[in-house]
């Protein structure tokens, strides 16, 4: 019953952070269900052996470990995104018919924002996910992946700076 | 411009500089045209990544777990594993319940009263309840004799006797006055 609880509290408290990491990691939300539905399995196998307090980097170390497990083995399809161009469009529809003109804009620019993350490195999107899109401590950012704190401090510096450039780019290619 | 302005423009657009540093960027992007540019740019990211909304986890996932899971909750964990697991898994709270086991030890023998056990046997107990029943019998023919005593030795001769001289006595006295009055 009481672990019935924490379980319930874990999985309430982090699901969509593994869901989240796992899309912008694995650039597909099928591989991200299930790297979720992993994640979630262990937790349920592994609830005794980590503390509630400490299972923010358990649980992202987990999603980590296993969204590179899936880089290795599969070749992910990098051409199907999951914020692919029917996806927008799609929202445009739906959006259209009760908000206005400008939220449906900031929603793409969103995506474009998310798609451009996506396409960083894997070292400097992981820092920056779990720092920007989590609001994770360096601490525990260094915990979660095993990289030194300076590491994690260098490699965010370095993902603002290219996921700038990318769409300095984007803006460019646009306008042109 | 140089990598390390770059850097601390950086900060300062995502908010991780000093105040110094905010200041001094601040300070440096009234005078350069270009250094307002790239702060504002790296501020507008910014905004718009603290904007993104997480990606929520589509029920089906929490439901697959759960019918995976729900065969194994039942026949793994029960309510005994559970405070098991609470007790002995913990070292502070096994390191209690010691603690606590051990003082209930100590208190029952320092409270502990003597108790004092009887083991008599059936003919024993036999012979007390005549040795009762005959000291009873002893007291009433004691209360017996001493009743007859008062009745008959101590309200007869002792009470009765003198309180009917002194009757006799008063009586003779008035008959007395009576003959005095009459013959004068």
């Amino acid at each position: 019953m009481l672990t019935d609880t924490k379980y319930n509290f874990l999985v309430q408290q982090y699901k969509s952070r593994i869901y989240n990491y796992s899309v912008y990691l694995l650039k597909n939300k099928m591989d991200a269900e299930d790297v979720t539905q992993e994640v979630l399995i262990r937790i349920w196998k592994n609830l005794e052996s980590f503390n509630i307090l400490s299972a923010k980097t358990w649980i992202m170390k987990t999603t980590h470990n296993l969204c590179l497990d899936y880089l290795r083995k599969r070749k992910v399809e990098f051409s199907k995104n999951p914020y692919s161009i029917e996806d927008v469009s799609e929202f445009i529809e739906n959006k259209n018919e009760d908000n206005p003109a400008f939220k449906v804009e900031n929603e793409m620019r969103d995506k474009k924002i998310k798609m451009k993350i996506q396409e960083l490195p894997e070292n400097l999107k992981s820092v920056f996910v779990l720092y920007e899109l989590h609001g994770m401590k360096y601490k525990e950012i260094s915990k979660s992946l095993d990289i030194p704190i300076n590491s994690v401090k260098v490699y965010l510096l370095r993902a603002r700076k290219q996921l700038q450039e990318e769409l300095s780019k984007l803006k460019l290619q646009e306008v042109a | 411009m140089n990598e390390e302005l770059l850097d601390r423009i950086i900060d300062v657009a995502y908010g991780n500089a000093s105040l110094l540093d905010k200041i001094k960027i601040y300070l440096m992007s009234l005078k350069d045209s270009e250094i307002k540019i790239t702060l504002n740019e790296y501020r507008k990211t910014f905004a718009a990544t603290r904007n993104l909304e997480l990606e929520e986890c589509p029920d089906s996932v929490i439901n697959k777990v759960s019918k995976l899971l729900s065969s194994e909750r039942i026949d793994s964990h029960s309510m005994l594993s559970d405070v098991y697991t609470i007790i002995f898994r913990r070292p502070v709270i096994s390191g209690a319940f010691a603690v606590v086991f051990v003082l209930a030890i100590v208190s029952t023998f320092i409270f502990k009263r003597p108790e004092i056990k009887q083991h008599y046997t059936k003919q024993e107990i036999e012979i007390a309840d005549l040795q009762v029943k005959q000291s009873f019998a002893l007291i009433s023919n004691v209360l017996n004799k001493t009743k007859n005593t008062v009745e008959q030795e101590v309200l007869a001769n002792r009470v009765s006797k003198p309180i009917t001289k002194s009757l006799y006595l008063v009586n003779d006295y008035l008959k007395g006055e009576n003959k005095n009055e009459n013959i004068n």
